[in-house]
């Protein structure tokens, strides 16, 4: 029996499987395969490190294995667009004057029609056929997973050298490793060349305490995706299934829980990803730092996906003009970005409407700020702004989340017209588990820094022995409460 | 605690590998374990898509399952299960595993259709609906038909449309319970099955008193799993006509399809026992006969 289970396990054929891509089953860090792959990933990286060439290389090519095994075909795409951004970048560097803008204007054309292709046509041919009655017929397209992101950071590469804040990659391994680091390819956060191309030639050494970082922020990271986000999400996808069939509180709740589970769900995939680069040795910068305590749309913008809201506002927002043309023009700026932001995250109106609220209420808490001071150690004025500003991104979040403009608004109708809070208790009684998650992450969002800070560094002083124990304790308790269909990162489709 | 790079990358590899190995034999060994009354679930109970293409990891070599397991209701025995199983193609398999969804707290509009029973059964289930705060938008009752007048007739996605239920009870069966032209029946349920798509619903087998010719088989398999409810081996008092339960029956039947409904289905709703019962029912009642009506 166990022999040929053995002879099973050894059958080459399903190598050869475990070993491709499938549709199926692509590659995800929370995929229990790739951890274990993982695990043995380090096993020899351990015998590399020393060697820095090995090492780059020996990353390169997990790298382009993990970017196959998540996307298959599109491996060839991505490897062609690195190759030529290159060899751009090289030209943008070598020229002056006329020259260097249309090798500049020549490559972001090159580098965004990927993404305008695989993500935007459809959306273009569905309105251009709506505006005037035209009847082309859409493309059948698969998004290639990641675009988004590694068309942003091949643009700050392509900018960077020619605004010559750095010199251009002199080698096309420097820049293959920039590019195709498994741990941010796929879903950020958005690294600028600056800041990393300088630790391929120097990385951190690895010491305790790194090891520790990175192992706890990676338990972390799966606790937040495979366990929170993922059980609140089964539970907005009911309610989003068929929006008039529930009352106003449990959209309302509803509403809570895709808050709560677009942040751990996107928080969680970025600690898990600084997690592993910090345990190669690779610093990544931090994406998320506490959203939901911002006390105004301004501070929620510096706290949520850093990556991308600097991104946005060093390559759009400055670039347009800034502040530095007047205050009518900066807001104009400032919605142009907003409406950029939301369009990167999805081909549909409904993001565009996304980007414009939160560029407008930017707007409109620059107006605030300009006639009303308040006194931000103002405890009550921080605790209303918290609340207020949570709530309108809650909203906001509506249209993310929804099918379509009338099913949002049916659920915002519902929530406005139809919220009972006396419903609470029958809630919490058919719905214990979604009632207890929503608490848990209430707790956890709301905590203040300081206090996670003292957890925190309470359980990196758990001897080691007790850090196994705790990712077995994690991993099993995934399996326990895991949803048969695990949803997939919520902005892997961005 | 290590102190060189190398030793580090491999404490933190077997940080990786011991806790995944371990998860990937427990899978294997295929016994479950139970640690303080709790039974650990294995990785291969996490399941994919029902239908979905099979390739299998290099550890998981087991087949999938669904996560909850919860069973349709079980035959008493298997001699009983052989006899309704008259062209051997459609069997009601009791150990299919499913997804359930979330018990559902809200207010749902019910619509209840289905042949003569759905007249006895709507009147309980009109009770329930009163307790839990439930609207039964609809009882349409279609006596003496069969699964081909709702399949092929446009009426019942007319009144789904008209009525936009959030919920759907189906009681049909006992005219059919005779029928031969089993594979006939199979796609009729097939069709009637894509025209409640998207809606959960509840589709209830005929209360027969005979052994039927294997039309609760074919519902079975053409319903959702864990949205068939197998009424034959209930014992219900019967009515007058011999054929129907009487209206103690209806209301034992309901009671079971409540309770049922609330922990096994795959749709569950809230349905406390109701306090009142015989109620006024508000909804809107069609009758038809399906000798005259033959839908639209």
């Amino acid at each position: 029996m166990v022999t040929s289970e053995l002879l099973d396990l050894l059958n080459c054929s399903q190598i050869i499987n475990a070993l491709s891509y499938s549709t199926t089953e692509p590659w995800f860090f929370t995929e229990f395969s790739f951890l274990l792959v993982f695990g043995f990933f380090l096993l020899i990286y351990g015998l590399v490190i020393e060697k820095n060439k090995w090492k780059k290389l020996y990353i390169i090519f997990f790298s382009l294995f993990f970017y196959y095994k998540s996307s298959g075909p599109f491996l060839g795409l991505f490897v062609l667009m690195i190759a030529c951004d290159f060899l751009f970048a090289k030209l943008i560097a070598k020229s002056f004057g006329f020259k260097k803008k249309l090798y500049l204007f020549l490559s972001l054309i090159y580098s965004l029609s990927f993404l305008f292709y695989f993500k935007y046509s459809n959306f273009f041919i569905t309105n251009f056929n709506d505006l005037l009655g035209t009847h082309f017929e859409l493309n059948n397209l698969f998004l290639p997973i990641g675009i988004s992101f590694y068309t942003f950071q091949s643009i700050s590469y392509l900018v960077d050298v020619y605004r010559n804040e750095i010199p251009a990659s002199k080698n096309i391994s420097d820049y293959a490793f920039y590019m195709t680091f498994f741990p941010h390819l796929v879903a950020g956060p958005i690294v600028r060349a600056k800041d990393f191309l300088p630790q391929i030639v120097s990385p951190q050494i690895i010491n305790s305490s790194l090891y520790k970082e990175s192992i706890l922020r990676i338990t972390l990271g799966l606790f937040k995706k495979l366990f929170i986000a993922d059980y609140l999400g089964k539970y907005v996808t009911i309610i989003h299934d068929t929006p008039t069939g529930f009352s106003g509180f449990e959209h309302l709740m509803s509403m809570y829980a895709y808050s709560f589970q677009i942040y751990f769900d996107f928080s969680g995939y970025s600690d898990i990803a600084i997690g592993i680069a910090l345990l190669l040795g690779y610093r990544l910068k931090d994406n998320f730092d506490g959203p939901y305590l911002a006390s105004n749309i301004t501070v929620f913008w510096r706290k949520w996906h850093i990556s991308l809201s600097t991104w946005l506002k060093d390559y759009i927002y400055i670039p347009l003009g800034g502040s530095r043309k007047g205050v009518i023009n900066t807001y104009i700026f400032l919605l142009i970005t907003m409406l950029i932001g939301g369009f990167w995250h999805g081909s549909d109106w409904r993001f565009v409407f996304w980007g414009l609220a939160h560029g407008l209420a930017l707007i409109i808490h620059k107006i605030w700020t300009k006639y009303i001071r308040l006194n931000p150690s103002n405890k009550l004025y921080s605790f209303v702004g918290i609340v207020v500003t949570f709530h309108f991104v809650s909203f906001c979040w509506i249209f993310f989340r929804s099918s379509s403009f009338s099913s949002a608004f049916d659920s915002l109708k519902l929530i406005f017209t139809n919220t009972k809070f006396q419903e609470l208790y029958n809630f919490s009684v058919a719905r214990p588990e979604i009632a207890y998650l929503i608490l848990l992450s209430m707790l956890i969002v709301f905590t203040p820094h300081k206090y996670k800070k003292y957890i925190y560094d309470k359980i990196m002083y758990l001897p080691t022995y007790i850090w196994i124990f705790l990712i077995i304790l994690v991993l099993q308790l995934i399996i326990q409460f895991k949803d048969n269909l695990v949803q997939p990162f919520i902005y892997f489709q961005f | 605690m290590p102190k060189n790079s190398k030793s580090i990358l491999l404490l933190a590899a077997f940080n990786f590998i011991i806790p995944l190995l371990l998860i990937y034999s427990y899978n294997y060994y295929g016994k479950p374990i139970v640690i303080f009354g709790i039974e650990l679930k294995m990785l291969s109970d996490q399941s994919k898509e029902p239908n979905q293409d099979k390739k299998k990891s290099l550890l998981i070599n087991k087949e999938l399952k669904y996560k909850n397991k919860v069973k349709t209701p079980n035959f008493k025995d298997d001699s009983i299960k052989q006899k309704n199983q008259i062209d051997g193609t459609y069997s009601i398999n009791d150990t299919i595993q499913f997804e359930r969804y979330l018990s559902d707290s809200s207010s749902q509009r019910i619509l209840i259709m289905g042949d003569s029973e759905c007249g006895g059964l709507f009147h309980e289930l009109n009770d329930y609906c009163v307790q839990n705060k439930h609207e039964l938008v609809m009882s349409f009752i279609w006596n003496s038909s069969t699964i081909l007048n709702f399949a092929y007739s446009d009426t019942v996605v007319a009144i789904i449309n008209k009525y936009k239920p959030t919920y759907i009870f189906i009681v049909l069966g006992l005219n059919e319970m005779y029928a031969k032209d089993i594979k006939i029946r199979k796609k009729a349920a097939d069709v009637l099955a894509k025209k409640l798509d998207g809606i959960p619903y509840l589709w209830i087998g005929p209360a027969n008193y005979m052994n039927d010719y294997g039309i609760n088989n074919v519902f079975y398999s053409a319903a959702q799993p864990g949205t068939f409810f197998l009424s034959k081996d209930l014992n219900l008092p019967k009515g007058r006509d011999n054929r129907h339960p009487n209206a103690t029956g209806y209301r034992i039947w309901m009671d079971t399809i409540a309770s049922w409904v609330e922990t096994k289905a795959k749709y569950p709703l809230v349905m406390n026992v109701p306090e009142k019962r015989n109620t006024r029912c508000r909804s809107k009642i069609i009758s038809l006969n399906a000798a005259k009506y033959r839908g639209y």
